[in-house]
């Protein structure tokens, strides 16, 4: 699984926690200020997951694209107990990658419901 | 013998007006005039001579929004209206979309909201935000700003989002 972090999520710290959760490879950064239709269409020419915060708007591109490169939601709950914060992200997201080896084509996901994989660094 | 040198003379004019006029005025001269009655009246009068001046021409003098002026016009510059109706916010922009109304920070894809609700999660400083996502601080601080003069829409949005995300979306087997 190689993954496109939406701008609304791509803080440098997600950025490095992600790459030394995956390899260089495997995490691309977002072009600044590009619309969704146009993150979304970089995405699929790429085969990139996109990993964002923005459900609604990703999900109607995911409902109008057949076999999609796939797509990571991060839920915001407005409630500390249950906001991830970016080490949290990048854990959920390290498992998510374990438990799909072969990536999540034509899959919409929840970060938050994934069990983190712990890295003991942070 | 030089002689005296006096102010030139300021003719006073009495003038009885209704309370709610005087309360109209006190409001004016407070909220754009440093709270100087005077300056109201005066600007008040320059405007109205304007005016007519403006309808004496065969012109009209209507008011239309920003964005639809039409090719050519004249504009009365009112001193200390301009300060206080300067644009609120110099790092925020809108954008059209289908549901946000949120303001979005300029040249970017990424809502005031969720960069003022990211700093909360991660307890970041405005500073450390600036860092991590590459802005001027003084950005930050009115995404800040605005998210907290804003609180109801931006919860409201994150809303829409998380209803859209829990929809219909199945959890993988091996999850919370």
């Amino acid at each position: 699984m190689r993954i496109l972090v939406d701008e609304d999520l791509a803080s440098h710290d997600l950025l490095e926690l992600l790459l030394s959760r995956l390899g260089a490879e495997r995490v691309v950064e977002p072009d600044r200020g590009t619309s969704d239709a146009t993150t979304w269409a970089r995405a699929q020419d790429g085969g990139l997951t996109i990993l964002t915060g923005n459900a609604r708007d990703f999900l109607d591109l995911a409902r109008s694209t057949d076999g999609h490169a796939g797509l990571l939601l991060v839920v915001r709950f407005n409630d500390p107990t249950r906001d991830l914060r970016a080490v949290d992200i990048a854990a959920r997201v390290a498992r998510i990658d374990a438990l799909y080896p072969e990536g999540v084509r034509n899959l919409v996901l929840i970060v938050n419901g994934f069990e983190p994989i712990e890295s003991g660094g942070r | 013998m030089t002689p005296e040198m006096s102010p030139p003379r300021r003719p006073r004019v009495s003038v009885d007006l209704p309370g709610e006029n005087e309360a109209a005025f006190r409001h004016l001269a407070s909220r754009y005039f440093r709270s100087t009655p005077s300056d109201a009246i005066r600007v008040s009068v320059a405007l109205l001579l304007w005016l007519v001046r403006s309808r004496e021409a065969g012109k009209r003098v209507i008011a239309v929004p920003g964005d639809a002026l039409p090719e050519r016009f004249e504009e009365p510059v009112v001193p200390g209206l301009e300060e206080v109706l300067a644009p609120e916010w110099a790092w925020l922009v809108s954008r059209p979309h289908p549901w946000r109304r949120q303001l979005w920070i300029k040249g970017r894809r990424l809502t005031a909201g969720d960069l003022a609700r990211t700093m909360e999660i991660e307890d970041w400083s405005p500073e450390r935000a600036a860092a991590e996502f590459d802005l001027p601080v003084d950005a930050i601080v009115e995404a800040q700003r605005y998210a907290a003069a804003n609180r109801d829409l931006v919860e409201a949005e994150e809303r829409e989002d998380r209803l859209a995300a829990e929809a219909g979306m199945p959890r993988a087997s091996g999850t919370e």
